[in-house]
């Protein structure tokens, strides 16, 4: 099997995405990955696909996770902060809720990471504390 | 010089005649008592006076002899005297010398303790001003992260739905804040 470079892959990957059914896609991906032993790399694949699909359509793929569930107002500035930092003409994507975080969110896309939690803020303090 | 006392004799015959003298045989004795004094002097009166001028000689040498050794007696009890009164100034220069050496070294031994003393106190003044500020900051630390902990307990059990909707929109305004500054 002739080998490609992961940035290829991954730029690849929309096109293919859009012409075969995804399932096979990703089943073929994942048969891949095992075989070379890079599953550790699939999360850097999914970023790198995602964001190839970002720059090949302008829609913008993101994770937002606060610690409650967003209110629509909420979630509309939240996409309108990222459509304003990344250029992005749509947003798509799922909204988690992780406690954990205490309150405020997070947004993951693939080139930005905002981390806007309060538990963010403490580590920040307890990090300067260990400083 | 007896040709003279002869002829005087043989004139003067008749007279030391009447008095009972013989003049020749004065004359004899005259001619032998010279003959014995020129004989004596020749053989006798030389060799003794020149035994006499040797031994006077050797008086003389040996009081001259003995004035030299006394002499040299004195100057040598002289010069043991200046060699003694020397040795002595030298033991003295050097008792003072060694003294004056070992005041020195007690002093710079001194003076070296009370550095080395100094030094001491105040390595340990800075090792005890570092521990302090090590413990310090480790207080502080202990105490952000303690209040860290605090405030994570509080804000879970109390920060309810609308306060954390607040807490978004401030910081998605506070993000927009920023990139308005920065355009």
């Amino acid at each position: 099997m002739k080998q490609y470079s992961r940035k290829k892959l991954a730029r690849a990957l929309p096109q293919v995405l859009a012409r075969y059914p995804r399932a096979e896609v990703v089943r073929l991906v994942a048969q891949e990955l095992l075989k070379s032993r890079s599953a550790g790399e699939l999360p850097w694949l999914l970023r790198e696909t995602a964001a190839a699909f970002f720059a090949a359509t302008g829609e913008l793929s993101v994770q937002i996770t606060a610690a409650r569930p967003l209110s629509s107002a909420a979630r509309e500035r939240i996409e309108q902060l990222l459509k304003h930092l990344t250029g992005a003409a749509a947003i798509a994507g799922e909204t988690a809720i992780d406690p954990g975080l205490l309150g405020g969110f997070t947004a993951e896309t693939p080139t930005l990471e905002i981390d806007a939690s309060v538990q963010e803020k403490l580590n920040a303090l307890t990090r300067y504390a260990r400083s | 010089m007896l040709l003279p006392i002869a002829h005087a004799a043989t004139e003067s015959a008749g007279g030391i005649a009447a008095l009972g003298l013989d003049g020749r045989a004065l004359l004899f004795q005259l001619i032998n008592f010279g003959l014995l004094l020129v004989l004596l002097r020749a053989f006798a009166y030389k060799p003794v006076l020149k035994v006499l001028e040797a031994r006077r000689q050797r008086v003389e040498e040996s009081l001259r002899t003995a004035k030299e050794v006394a002499k040299a007696k004195t100057e040598l009890g002289r010069q043991v005297q200046q060699a003694v009164q020397k040795a002595q100034r030298q033991a003295q220069t050097i008792i003072a010398a060694g003294q004056a050496r070992a005041e020195a070294i007690m002093k710079e031994a001194e003076t070296k303790a009370h550095q080395a003393a100094e030094r001491i106190k105040k390595q340990a003044k800075a090792h005890l001003s570092q521990q302090v500020t090590t413990m310090r900051e480790e207080l502080r630390a202990e105490t952000l992260q303690l209040v860290a902990a605090a405030a994570a307990q509080i804000l879970g059990e109390r920060l309810d739905t609308k306060r954390d909707e607040e807490l978004v929109f401030a910081a998605v305004a506070a993000a927009e804040q920023h990139l308005k500054k920065k355009s």
